[in-house]
């Protein structure tokens, strides 16, 4: 199962490769579309670079932090607004505003109002922000009503409700939700990078390649953010099954 | 102790009616089966008694004032808890935590399951989850016990070791005790009185008392053929 699911994936690389070789060759100019073989030459000098690594660092930073934020305040009103309806209420109008915003418009608002280095984040935060509110929201809410019927039945405390009934049960939207939040903040932190440039992100080495027209920097660049933004959400995935399968008693 | 009593109950659900007009008495410490065809509205019946739903008409008597334990028809456990931790938390509206702690494992030797008190519900085979559904419901120190069909959908085998481990756990605390089964010989086995629910809308049709005593009965026992007969009647026609 495990060697067909990375034979396939090779397969699928493998084409992709082809057909971009292929689609280069057909239009033949390197500043228009550079061949695979280009992007992985800027890619070799990229990587050796330490401004590189400055700037990788730099955005997982901005990431981290915008996902925290999120993830905290986002779970926080999620669940004060699974349990109270007036909370839900008076917070609806504010995440769909929020939810409504394009994110270009958010992250130029932004840079009114902050430094260059707090545009990526507040502005992945705030797009990352509705997803776990809604998600915490949603767990809360769509936690099973046998079980809650029968905590009701032996009486169970509220705060023991709580703590081992529907935060439990909320886990799988939690988790979705905070897979989809971590995605959206790399590439809402990158964007917002390349137009606020701070000193060192990966946005930053985007928006310089751009304008020195190196488009084979530009592709290595946007294939590392990809890469980065993938091998998170894979950490994340694996640290969600093992957190699942610790909690349902499931073989590691 | 005086008997708990329904009377005149009756339920819609919109323009359904599922009860017309239910009255029982349930004497204290005794094993009272309801007994009726699938989709009568015996569940029903035992959520009002639980006070899970209201009836649309007539009066529960002092079950209000009751405390409950409910042995639902799924098992209903936390399938991140492990068999101690769902014990402990159907028991934990109690304040002493020591007596809680005994109890808990008291009920879990009881039911088989000590070798178990670490394993979580996923792990459990069907039987085993049962068995901790029942012993949570007797750990559970209430007055008046709601199995529904806790005793259905497993084996013949397996349906007689979860019927003598509720004889089991019964002895150990004589509780007012309220089966719904659509399975004669399950209520004979276990009861001392029977009521039987004619189809939707479920109506008492006849009632009737189990004149051996639990101890001395076997599964499917000759003894109680006539009653056995009598039920079938009822319950076809």
């Amino acid at each position: 199962m495990l060697y067909r699911r990375f034979a396939a994936g090779i397969l699928g690389v493998g084409f992709s490769i082809t057909v971009w070789q292929l689609l280069s060759a057909i239009i033949g100019s390197s500043l228009i579309f550079p061949g695979p073989a280009e992007v992985v030459g800027s890619m070799r000098i990229l990587f050796v670079a330490s401004s590189f690594w400055k700037a990788v660092i730099g955005s997982m930073e901005r990431v981290l932090l915008s996902f925290i934020l999120s993830i905290g305040i986002g779970t926080l009103t999620g669940i004060a607004s699974g349990l109270n309806p007036w909370i839900r209420d008076s917070l609806a109008p504010m995440i769909t505003t929020i939810r409504a915003t394009p994110v270009l418009a958010l992250i130029l608002i932004a840079m009114f109002w902050l430094p260059s280095t707090g545009v990526p984040i507040f502005s992945a935060f705030l797009m990352a922000y509705p997803i776990m509110h809604t998600s915490a929201y949603t767990g809360v809410v769509m936690a099973d009503k046998e079980l809650l019927e029968m905590a009701s039945v032996f009486k169970v405390p509220s705060n023991v409700k709580f703590f081992k009934l529907r935060l439990p049960a909320a886990r799988g939207h939690f988790l979705a939700g905070a897979k989809n939040a971590l995605g959206l903040c790399w590439k809402v932190v990158v964007a917002g990078e390349v137009l606020s440039q701070p000193r060192f992100g990966l946005g930053t080495g985007l928006q310089d390649a751009r304008l020195s027209l190196e488009t084979s920097r530009v592709l290595a660049w946007a294939i590392a953010t990809v890469f980065l933004c993938g091998i998170s959400e894979f950490a994340l995935g694996i640290l969600a099954k093992k957190e699942s399968d610790s909690r349902e008693g499931a073989p590691n | 102790m005086k008997p708990y009593e329904l009377r005149g109950i009756s339920k819609n659900f919109g323009q359904l009616e599922v009860i017309a007009e239910f009255s029982a008495s349930f004497e204290s410490s005794s094993v009272t089966a309801i007994l009726g065809p699938s989709g009568c509205g015996k569940t029903t019946l035992l959520n009002i008694i639980a006070g899970i739903l209201l009836p649309s008409q007539g009066s529960t008597g002092d079950f209000p004032s009751a405390s409950f334990s409910y042995s639902f028809q799924e098992p209903r456990l936390l399938p991140w808890l492990s068999s101690m931790e769902n014990l402990l938390f159907a028991l934990s509206s109690i304040q002493d935590k020591k007596f809680r702690e005994e109890r808990a494992q008291r009920f879990l030797v009881h039911s088989g399951l000590d070798d178990f008190s670490t394993t979580k519900p996923p792990k459990l085979s069907g039987g085993m989850k049962r068995r901790l559904s029942l012993a949570r419901a007797f750990a559970y120190p209430s007055e008046v016990l709601l199995l529904d069909e806790a005793f259905s959908a497993v084996d013949l085998k397996l349906r007689i070791e979860l019927m003598d481990l509720f004889s089991l756990l019964w002895r150990e605390e004589k509780r007012t005790t309220i089966i719904v089964t659509h399975d004669v010989q399950d209520a004979l086995y276990l009861a001392d009185q029977v009521l039987v629910l004619s189809s939707r809308p479920a109506r008492l049709v006849d009632k009737l008392s189990v004149p051996v005593a639990r101890e001395n009965r076997r599964y499917g026992s000759r003894e109680l053929i006539e009653l056995e007969e009598r039920l079938y009647r009822q319950i076809l026609s």
